[in-house]
């Protein structure tokens, strides 16, 4: 039988997973490829699906159709070796309350059979946690959880790390330090790291391919290097009476890839050179623009086109 | 499994578990000392009181009864707790994301309640004997030590072979309220019905009925029916743990 995961440096493929919850198809057909020493985002709104995929990576949750294959093996309930070498952050990170930061992680060493024990304050230390190491977890902020979710994620040093919304509840500060560890992590451990994200703006920084979930189905997947090509510039004029302005480039200039963002804004997409022009034509036609610049989309407008154009063409 | 039992009793250690779990076991005791230090009290006092046989067989067997509905009641929440508390918390996809079978999870968890059982009926059974010098009940004879204890400890299996079944109510319930109801629902029917033959046969309610006539407090049929429902306990514990999702 040809093994779909014959390649060592595929470590995450999915085909056609899906999965329902009463009736609701949460995850539609999902056919992923992750290489190895990736940072792969998976990018969605809520309810996307996200969480379902990355339960369904570890088994936590099973298939209603399709197959997941990790590290080389199948994805079941009943494969321990996958989970031996993948580390693990929930969405919504849960702790035993009763337990200090130290005891959460050395429960968790307990259950991965890890002998060394200084391993729980080198990974406290590498989350900036020695000093509270003792706290109770209930007594710990929003932030020092997360990052002590992160902690037992790592505890048993993993070949994959699947990391739902880890920048979630995380301040400045521990978003930078996180994004540095990936990084190091994926570049000097050659880790790979598949993270589920609502958050962009955190995907954008540190993925090395993004994909992009709508609806249960992958949307978008795509390399870093292909994101720039979906930051279009635009110009962005303001200006005095949009829908006549609108009508007199249309007209005019022969212009037809715009939008109308609110009143008094328009988004020009080609003709970037033409901006003088524009400027001159609106003006002559008693058009007061006030403001004209050339701007660049961000990745986080190219996700809302994406995944907010269902949305917007229902209302 | 060692691993899931060592961890499960770290967790409990940490817990609130030990506290009310020690507390209702040394409970009954306590009342079942006052109830006779009462008794004792009157009799010298000339008051007229019912006539009750005030022995150290009597103190440990027939108070051992309710002693050891306690003892139960307190493992059977600690047991909705082992097992609940990871879906209440929602702590289980921690536990399921690591490298453990189904078969570790539960076994590892009925093991450490099996350590848990074991430590709080032994406390109940020692708090008894110091509770019973306590009001006075004079020297007790190795004899009936031994023989209450070997009651006790059928009594004690007895309470342990329920709790399978009580896990598994905690994971279909996700969360202690059902298994905890069902706690205490069948210790008031414990108490209610432990004088009906019925009582000596149903798992449940057989440490309260269990009062020995000729030194076996239970028919052999009433061990095959603990023995089976221990045994479908932890089946339907490792099916729903291994078919359900873990969260």
């Amino acid at each position: 039988m040809p093994s779909v995961t014959s390649t060592t440096d595929v470590v995450i493929r999915t085909r056609g997973l899906s999965k329902d919850y009463h009736r609701v198809r949460a995850v539609d057909g999902l056919d992923l490829t992750v290489q190895r020493g990736a940072i792969y985002a998976l990018v969605g709104r809520c309810g996307s699906g996200k969480t379902t995929v990355a339960r369904m990576l570890l088994g936590l949750i099973l298939p209603t159709v399709g197959e997941a294959y990790v590290l080389g093996r199948p994805v079941r309930r009943t494969e321990v070796e996958i989970r031996e070498r993948v580390g693990y952050l929930p969405d919504k990170s849960a702790f035993y309350s009763g337990l200090t930061a130290r005891e959460t992680l050395e429960v968790q060493r307990r259950l991965f059979g890890i002998r060394a024990r200084r391993r729980i304050d080198e990974v406290l230390d590498v989350m900036g946690m020695l000093d509270c190491g003792d706290r109770k977890v209930r007594h710990l902020s929003e932030d020092e959880r997360q990052r002590l979710g992160i902690a037992r994620a790592l505890l048993h040093e993993p070949e994959l790390l699947v990391l739902d919304e880890p920048a979630q509840r995380l301040d400045a500060v521990s978003v930078r330090n996180l994004r540095e560890l990936l990084e190091h992590l994926v570049f000097e451990r050659q880790v790979t790291v598949f993270l589920c994200d609502q958050d962009i703006g955190f995907a954008e920084q540190v993925a090395t391919r993004i994909g992009v979930l709508h609806n249960g189905r992958l949307a978008q997947d795509m390399d870093s290097s292909e994101v720039g090509e979906h930051r279009r510039d635009y110009l962005e004029v303001t200006v005095s009476d949009s829908r006549r302005a609108a009508w007199l480039i249309e007209e005019l200039l022969d212009l037809d890839d715009y939008a109308v963002l609110r009143d008094g804004v328009l988004r020009i997409y080609e003709s970037l050179d033409r901006s003088a022009e524009i400027n001159r034509c609106l003006q002559e036609n008693g058009i007061d623009v006030s403001r004209l610049t050339t701007e660049r989309a961000t990745l986080e407008e190219y996700f809302v086109d994406v995944t907010g154009a269902d949305e917007e063409g229902e209302q | 499994m060692a691993a899931v039992f060592s961890a499960e009793l770290m967790k409990l250690r940490r817990s609130w578990m030990p506290a009310a779990t020690v507390l209702t076991a040394i409970a009954g005791p306590v009342f079942a000392a006052l109830a006779v230090w009462a008794v004792l009290t009157l009799e010298q006092s000339n008051v007229p009181v019912p006539q009750i046989d005030v022995t150290w067989s009597s103190f440990l067997v027939e108070g051992g009864s309710f002693t050891i509905l306690l003892v139960f009641f307190a493992v059977m929440l600690a047991c909705a707790y082992v097992f609940g508390r990871e879906y209440q918390e929602g702590t289980l996809e921690i536990l399921a994301a690591a490298p453990l079978r189904s078969s570790d999870i539960v076994f590892g968890k009925l093991a450490a309640l099996l350590a848990w059982t074991a430590a709080v009926s032994a406390i109940s059974f020692a708090a008894s004997i110091v509770a019973g010098y306590a009001v006075g009940m004079g020297p007790l004879a190795a004899g009936d030590l031994w023989s209450a204890f070997g009651i006790h400890v059928q009594r004690t299996l007895v309470c342990f072979s329920g709790l399978p079944l009580v896990g598994w109510i905690a994971m279909r319930g996700r969360g202690l309220l059902l298994p905890a109801t069902f706690g205490v629902t069948t210790v008031f029917a414990a108490v209610w019905l432990r004088s009906l033959p019925p009582a000596r046969y149903i798992p449940y309610l057989m440490p309260a009925a269990g009062t020995p006539e000729s030194g076996v407090a239970f028919p052999a049929a009433s061990w095959i029916l603990v023995v089976l429902t221990m045994v479908a306990g932890m089946a339907v514990s490792l099916w729903e743990m291994t078919t359900q999702d873990a969260v």
